[in-house]
């Protein structure tokens, strides 16, 4: 499937502002980024519910830009599922494989098959007020992979849910996908869920899509500011430094702390960030220490989010074990993992590489 | 997108032509004809206002009104605290007091003059009881007071439900939190009543002024059917000039003075009584 | 106590006061003439339905009745055969113009019927259609008309876009989705308001009685002709106009606040 330079403007509210995406066949995507960023307004121009401002959508070789939703042989998993409340659930399943002429004998044979897959064949005969949200959302899927779509798009499936349940159905969710094979596009708010279901992670902001790639690359290496701090929780430390140089050796100063340099970034100033995971409390390979104030402590069950003060009051936070005795007010020593720093353009928010 | 467009005002289109054609269009001749005459433009307003009928009609329109919708409002605000108040079998209550707003002004009348008539279950009762020997007269132009009162009364009763619906529903819509708050903060319920629901209610009893006057302008059937013209009201008038007078063009300029009236006072709701709080903070 | 004492004394005041007007028309039009004009009796020693009957067959009642049947019919058809799709265009699309459109709906609901009757004479006379059916249904629908858009298009809105939009995405066109979808969801809302309309049109008496002479609907011929016969009479019509409409809010009770709400806004 592939998206070329997809824009939609609802009046002045640009909510695509240039999309370009290329997903392979029985991939699974996640869309993920902040409320407003255009995630939904982008599954709703792949199925044909908006019609494209400007830009091309290709499933295969085929052009469906202009192609009503019907025609394009997509199948959705909305948020609120919008299970039929006046079909029973075998109707809610089948009506649609009706209106694609299926014959009787093979809608009954994929409605066993679905319903076996989700475990929902005991709830045929209901009507959806009568199932659990859980339920309902079984359902909704099985009316979207019933019809072996070419794409299958679901917009927060599991937003819905509680935690518990929503853990479950992830797991199933992505085991499901795998057996069918059919190419997904999937939205979250939730990294988490990003995280562990996507084979690849498209990260969106302001209409525009900002990194798309696995989801180890885009934890490791951000190629800008806002993937950082946007992905990762609690969010990337960002240190403002100055670039200082003995001899042809640059190095990073600032807040108390000293970074030595690799390479050049060839600028006065540049952002640092490092995840308050690759902060430790004891001293390890390619480290280098600097010291804080212990201003707050929050203790979660096997770990301590440290949060910091440095030099001039900066703020830092570290992640660090559990078992770590510290107390507030108490003057420390951590020390930054090197392999893990990320330098970015402080103008542009680009990522700078250097080795 | 531009293609929704098409579609959505092909949907409208229809609306838009029927309501031009059967309302816009009348209105246009109403106008034309409250204005043409043969004692030149105003002749008919003039024709109209130099008889007594107009300012007795007016009279009795306007006193109708103030006596029918403060009365109607009081009465409304009480039973839609007592049935908001949700005790067992309200909803039954709710059905029985929500019988007259299906009921036409004509029906109302004639359940009225029920009561009311020479031989009606009034004069039955009291004779009855041995409290009068012969029965007593409501209807008749000997007796314009009793006459005028009954009608308030019908519209009273009748319309009552109207205003209540409005009430009712704006209270439903009151967040009960704020009246728990101020009962955690101690207020009586009185106070509670005063400076917590009937200002939260305001744009309730707005709207449902706002319609009451507007149909009280217009009241028609009830006057008619049991004063004819002894109580000449407004929208009687112009019934009489049609039908009885065949003239269509004072008949005109009458509609035209209601209309006219109506407007007056859905602007004087609109603009001059608005809820402050409502004001700010409201989506455009 | 006291408090439970004064709740259900409030409830039966309220009851008697609402329903003793009804009740006692419905028992005069059952009153054999003697009984009634004995002021003396004050419940009648046997019911008969001998008014009734004459009102139907004698005195034209029957023609009148089927004549507002039709009248209503007719304007409810037109009204939703138009106004459906004006509701749903308001609520599902965006377009320019939309809200002064919807100003001009909620303008046309103050403005009085009265107004407007006189001028549609001469309109009338000019296309043929005084005095008929279709006269008076044609006026009726100006007036249910605005009311059928504004109460579809909420009832509309309160029914999720994604339902029809899954629809669509499931093989449907959009014309088929709110078909198979959105309108068998409204239906019992438009039921309701389909009566609701029905009880304006079979109520309204002024229109009624200035477009037609010989074919009147029945509050038009009560009004016209009624009131010169005996009370009997007078009291066997107001069962006949009071009876739909009871029935009418026992069926919409539970949108009873909320239509109201929205004729009336
Ligand atoms: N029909 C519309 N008309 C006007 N603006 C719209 C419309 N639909 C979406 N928008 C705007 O487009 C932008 C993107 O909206 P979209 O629904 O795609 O966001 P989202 O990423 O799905 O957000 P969320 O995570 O909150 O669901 C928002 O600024 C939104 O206000
Ligand atoms: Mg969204």
């Amino acid at each position: 499937m592939r998206i070329e330079g997809v824009k939609k403007f609802f009046g002045k509210v640009k909510a695509l502002n240039g999309i370009d995406l290329k997903i392979e066949d029985g991939e699974f995507v996640v869309l993920l980024g902040p409320s407003g960023c255009g995630k939904t307004t982008l599954l709703r121009t792949i199925s044909g519910l908006e019609k494209v401002t400007d830009g091309h959508i290709f499933f295969d070789e085929r052009e469906v830009t202009s192609l009503p939703p019907k025609d394009r042989n997509v199948s959705m998993v909305f948020q609120s599922y919008a299970v039929w409340p006046h079909m029973k659930v075998r109707d809610n399943i089948g009506y649609p494989m009706k209106i694609k002429k299926y014959d009787d004998e093979k809608i009954e044979k994929r409605i066993k098959w679905v319903t076996e897959l989700l475990n929902i064949s005991e709830l045929l005969d209901r009507y959806p007020a009568q199932l659990s949200g859980g339920q309902r959302q079984r359902v909704a899927v099985a009316r979207a992979i019933v019809l072996e779509p070419d794409v299958l798009l679901m917009d927060e499936p599991l937003s819905n849910l509680d935690a518990l349940l929503r853990v479950k159905m992830r797991s199933e969710l992505k085991k499901l996908q795998e057996r069918l094979g059919v190419t997904t596009i999937y939205v979250t708010h939730d990294q988490v869920e990003a995280m562990t279901m996507g084979d690849r992670i498209a990260v969106m902001n302001a209409g525009v899509i900002q990194q798309f790639g696995k989801s180890s690359e885009i934890y490791h290496k951000p190629v800008n500011k806002f993937v950082a701090g946007f992905i990762g929780s609690p969010q990337m430390n960002f240190l403002r430094m100055k670039v200082s140089s003995e001899g042809t050796r640059r190095s990073l100063t600032g807040w108390g702390v000293k970074i030595p340099l690799m390479g050049d970034p060839k600028m006065e100033e540049v952002e640092v960030g490092i995840r308050p995971e690759h902060i430790y409390t004891e001293e390890k390979e390619n480290t280098i220490s600097f010291e804080g104030n212990v201003y707050f402590l929050e203790k979660l069950m096997s770990e301590t989010i440290l949060h910091m003060r440095l030099e001039d009051d900066h703020p830092l936070v570290a992640k660090v074990p559990g078992d770590v005795e510290l107390k507030e007010n108490e003057k420390i020593t951590l020390y930054m993992d090197l392999s893990k720093i990320h330098i970015f353009d402080p103008t542009t928010g680009k990522r700078l590489e250097m080795e | 997108m531009s293609e929704n467009r098409r579609v959505a005002l092909l949907l409208i289109l229809p609306t838009i032509l029927y309501l031009l054609v059967f309302i816009g269009y009348p209105l246009v001749s109403t106008f034309i004809m409250a204005f043409s005459s043969d004692e030149g433009f105003l002749g008919n307003f003039r024709q109209l206002m130099s008889n007594k009928d107009f300012w007795d009609a007016l009279k009795n329109t306007v006193l109708l009104t103030a006596v029918i919708v403060p009365i109607q409002l009081v009465l409304a605000i009480g039973l839609a605290l007592f049935i908001n108040s949700r005790f067992r079998g309200y909803s039954f209550i709710l059905y029985v007091a929500a019988i007259p707003l299906a009921l036409s002004d004509v029906t109302a009348a004639l359940m009225s003059y029920t009561i009311f008539a020479p031989g009606g279950y009034l004069n039955k009762i009291l004779i009855n009881l041995g409290l009068i020997q012969r029965p007593m007269y409501f209807f008749g132009f000997m007796y314009k007071t009793r006459e005028f009162w009954i009608i308030a009364l019908t519209e009273i009763w009748r319309a009552t439900p109207l205003v209540f619906v409005i009430i009712l529903a704006g209270l439903q819509s009151i967040n009960k939190e704020y009246l728990e708050a101020a009962e955690v903060f101690g207020f009586s319920s009185w106070r509670r009543f005063f400076k917590i629901t009937l200002p939260l209610l305001k744009p309730s009893i707005m709207s449902a002024l706002l319609i009451r006057t507007l149909f009280a302008f217009q009241i028609f059937g009830v006057a008619w059917l049991l004063a004819g013209r002894d109580i000449p009201v407004l929208a009687g008038e112009t019934y009489y000039w049609y039908t009885q007078m065949n003239n269509p063009n004072v008949a005109s300029s009458y509609a035209l003075i209601i209309a006219l009236v109506t407007l007056i006072i859905s602007y004087f709701y609109l603009f001059g009584l608005r809820s402050k709080h409502l004001e700010e903070g409201v989506r455009a | 106590m006291m408090k439970k004492f004064l709740i259900y004394f409030t409830a039966v005041m309220v009851v008697i006061w609402f329903l003793t007007p009804v009740l006692l028309i419905i028992m005069a039009s059952l009153t054999p003439a003697d009984d009634y004009y004995n002021p003396h009796r004050i419940f009648p020693t046997k019911l008969t339905l001998e008014h009734l009957y004459k009102l139907f067959f004698v005195l034209d009642g029957w023609k009148a009745t089927l004549v507002s049947i039709e009248v209503a019919a007719i304007s409810i058809g037109i009204s939703f055969l138009i106004g459906l799709p004006a509701g749903y265009a308001m609520t599902r699309y965006v377009f320019p113009g939309k809200n002064a459109i919807k100003l001009m709906i909620l303008l046309t609901r103050s403005i009085p019927l009265i107004v407007i009757a006189v001028p549609l004479v001469v309109v009338y006379l000019r296309l043929n259609l005084n005095d008929t059916v279709l006269g008076v249904a044609l006026a009726h629908t100006s007036m249910i008309l605005p009311f059928v858009v504004l109460i579809t298009s909420s009832i509309f809105s309160g029914i999720s876009v994604e339902y029809e939009e899954a629809g669509m995405i499931f093989g449907m066109t959009r014309f088929k989705a709110f078909l198979r979808i959105t309108l068998p969801l409204a239906l019992p809302g438009l039921a309701a308001s389909a009566i609701f309309a029905f009880i304006m049109s079979w109520n309204e008496v002024f229109v009624a009685s200035i477009l037609t002479l010989t074919n009147r609907t029945l509050p038009a011929h009560v009004l016209n002709t009624a009131m010169t016969s005996p009370d009997y009479f007078k009291f066997a019509v107001g069962t006949i106009m009071a009876i739909p409409a009871m029935v009418f809010i026992f069926f919409t009770k539970k949108y009873l606040i909320s239509m109201w709400g929205i004729s009336l806004k």
